[in-house]
């Protein structure tokens, strides 16, 4: 409960910061998006640790595998 | 007024005569202050070397450069020369002189390949880092040391000559040694290529480092994070710049090594999946070939050394007082009680890696991560930011939660509360490195002036200091949210090492086996001629079982493995033929 009371004030109080942010700088429309970078943050960590736990199914052996 | 007799001496010779001298030099205060002059001396030297000195010798109608000095060979020396001093400051503690020996070497000949002028000379002393840097594999005297010493020396000896190869060609067909930019074309410029790559680790002939680097010793590994990818990445610039199978070669090696350090368990290991990660940014920035990307890959490979270093003496520093390299081990220890200054200061590295802004990777990384975006590269702007957020989950997050803070992976583990001894040169070293971490990114312009091309760049933005904030703190929470499946497991994961790992294994297996098939046919052609020779025999043996019954003994047999290593001869030197074959027809 407290995570989520945590997630979403960081997260709107983000956005609400974006809003205001100069964005010239961005070199593609996504980055204009006031929620992209915590959008991609979050999600981006999600899938590095989903892809790789998925893929680690078929990689991983036994400590002494080579031995 | 200058000394006009060191102003004559290369700057890699400090390290290799120096190396040659330390075995007579034992006595302890005396072989300590030996060792640390070198890199000073050696620095005073690159300091005063003009840029655009070369020095030229022919030997045999070729002319060689053993030493050309531009802003691109300055700028990686400076920090070659940097990384050895608090290298060595981090191994002061070790009494075995083969170690400093073979370190010496091998700055020397890394320093050898970053003022080569031509391609000779690139060669011996690339040669010259595999053969010296292997000992610091095998000085940690350990049966898994000594193997993956083996498969590295025999992977860089593979890599050399290729190399050797590659460059007999071109200079056969060009009749010049000295090195230029090659378009990426042509069978001479493919086998420079693959050696190169092979240095620089990139998938799939980046097992080696993996293998080979948490293997060796405490503080053989800080020297090895510092020197062969980064030497690689250097010779890239200088002869592959904007070619364009670099671009996505770094790409996938950016997200490649984040992907492996996932799985991993080995603290050291995690750390070299994140070498080839963050090679990948400057492979990536080398192929983008933008004055502002290739700026990027000499800064980033500037600071990498710099802050990598620190991560391999902050994990070494756990290594040397513990014993254990394991995650699974070290977890729920509550290491930060005993190790607490080697944590804040592993977290200066693990900041700097993340590009936490006033940390030194930030000013670089961005400059690679940037310039994908001026040139108009979506994709690979996008996922070189993906491959940020995992650098920072796992150098920043993961290990340093795990190794020093941690719910304990085996409840049942008894708390050890034995005092750990440290030497206190590792920790000095430590702060050298992370000073310097925090010193570029307060202050960039620092670095920036040494950068060999023409661009202009400012870090500290609102823009990108926010964006970036937001995107480290956004992993953070999710960091958070699964910390209960990001501890170790006890498990290895298999990479390309596996096709010679277990290759060898299995090619062995099959010349064993071909040797079978005609033993078998032998045994009974054997039984054959035994059947009939019954016919001959005494016909009294016939009636009399016990006679002519002879017990057979059991014994070494010399001829056991005979015909499997001739089949293995036989099938080398069919390849060597082949390809002996192959270069004639290509000349």
């Amino acid at each position: 409960m407290k995570r989520k009371v945590f997630l979403f004030t960081s997260t709107a109080l983000f956005i609400l910061i974006n809003l205001f942010l100069p964005t010239e700088e961005a070199h593609f429309v996504w980055e204009r998006l006031p929620i992209f970078n915590v959008i991609f943050g979050f999600l981006g960590c999600i899938l590095i640790i989903v892809v790789s736990k998925t893929i680690g199914k078929c990689l991983q052996r036994d400590e002494n595998y080579y031995d | 007024m200058r000394i006009t007799m060191i102003e004559a001496v290369h700057p890699a010779l400090f390290y290799i005569i120096g190396s040659l001298i330390l075995p007579i030099v034992k006595r302890r205060p005396l072989r300590d202050i030996f060792i640390l002059t070198i890199p000073i001396l050696s620095f005073l030297q690159v300091l005063q070397l003009p840029e655009g000195q070369v020095w030229t010798i022919k030997i045999l109608n070729y002319y060689l450069l053993p030493l050309k000095v531009d802003r691109l060979s300055l700028v990686f020396s400076y920090v070659f020369i940097i990384a050895s001093f608090t290298g060595f400051v981090y191994a002061l503690h070790v009494k075995t002189q083969g170690e400093h020996i073979s370190a010496l070497m091998y700055v020397g000949g890394t320093l050898g390949v970053t003022f080569a002028g031509d391609w000779i000379t690139l060669l011996i002393g690339w040669e010259l880092m595999a053969i010296a840097s292997v000992f610091l594999i095998w000085y940690r005297r350990t049966p898994g040391a000594l193997k993956a010493g083996f498969r590295y020396i025999m992977v860089h000896l593979v890599g050399g000559t290729l190399l050797l190869a590659g460059i007999a060609l071109h200079v056969g067909s060009t009749a010049s040694t000295t090195i230029n930019r090659l378009p990426c074309e042509g069978f001479s410029a493919y086998l420079i290529l693959t050696a190169f790559l092979i240095n620089a680790a990139v998938p799939p002939l980046h097992a080696w480092l993996t293998d080979a680097y948490p293997e060796a010793t405490v503080t053989g590994s800080v020297f090895l994070s510092a020197f062969t990818t980064k030497s690689a990445v250097y010779i890239l610039l200088r002869v592959f710049p904007g070619a364009e199978i670099l671009v996505w070669l770094g790409t996938i090696m950016a997200l490649y090594g984040i992907v492996y350090a996932v799985l991993e368990n080995d603290i050291r290991r995690l750390l070299s999946y994140h070498i080839v990660s963050q090679v990948g940014y400057m492979v990536c920035g080398v192929g983008l070939g933008s004055p502002l990307a290739l700026n990027g890959s000499a800064a980033h490979a500037f600071c990498h050394i710099l802050y990598k270093a620190l991560l391999f003496m902050g994990v070494g520093v756990v290594i040397e007082g513990t014993g254990e390299s394991k995650l699974t081990k070290l977890q729920g220890r509550n290491l930060y009680r005993e190790l607490p200054f080697a944590f804040y200061l592993y977290m200066i590295g693990a900041f700097s890696i993340s590009g936490v802004p006033l940390f030194n990777g930030f000013i670089s990384k961005t400059m690679v991560v940037t310039s994908a975006g001026e040139i108009h590269r979506p994709l690979v702007h996008l996922l070189l930011h993906l491959a940020s957020i995992g650098t920072f989950l796992h150098t920043g997050l993961k290990l340093p939660y795990g190794t020093w803070f941690g719910k304990a992976w085996d409840r049942n583990k008894k708390k050890e509360s034995r005092s750990l001894r440290v030497p206190l040169n590792m920790y000095v070293a430590m702060a050298f490195n992370a000073a310097l971490c925090v010193a570029i990114g307060i202050y960039p312009t620092v670095l920036y002036r040494l950068l060999p091309y023409e661009a202009t760049y400012h870090p500290y933005t609102l823009y990108s200091v926010v964006t970036t904030i937001q995107l480290l703190l956004f992993t953070l929470l999710a960091f958070w949210m699964f910390l209960g499946q990001l501890g170790g497991e006890a498990k290895v994961s298999i990479d390309t090492d596996w096709f010679y790992r277990r290759g060898a294994d299995l090619f062995f297996q099959f010349c064993i086996s071909s040797d079978a098939i005609r033993s078998l046919g032998q045994r009974w052609m054997e039984r054959l001629v035994m059947f009939a020779s019954t016919f001959a025999r005494n016909p009294w043996s016939l009636l009399t079982p016990a006679y002519g019954k002879a017990k057979k003994i059991a014994s070494y047999d010399p001829d056991e493995y005979r015909q499997a290593i001739g089949v293995g001869i036989a099938l080398f030197l069919a390849l060597f033929s082949l390809l002996l074959g192959l270069s004639m027809n290509i000349r």
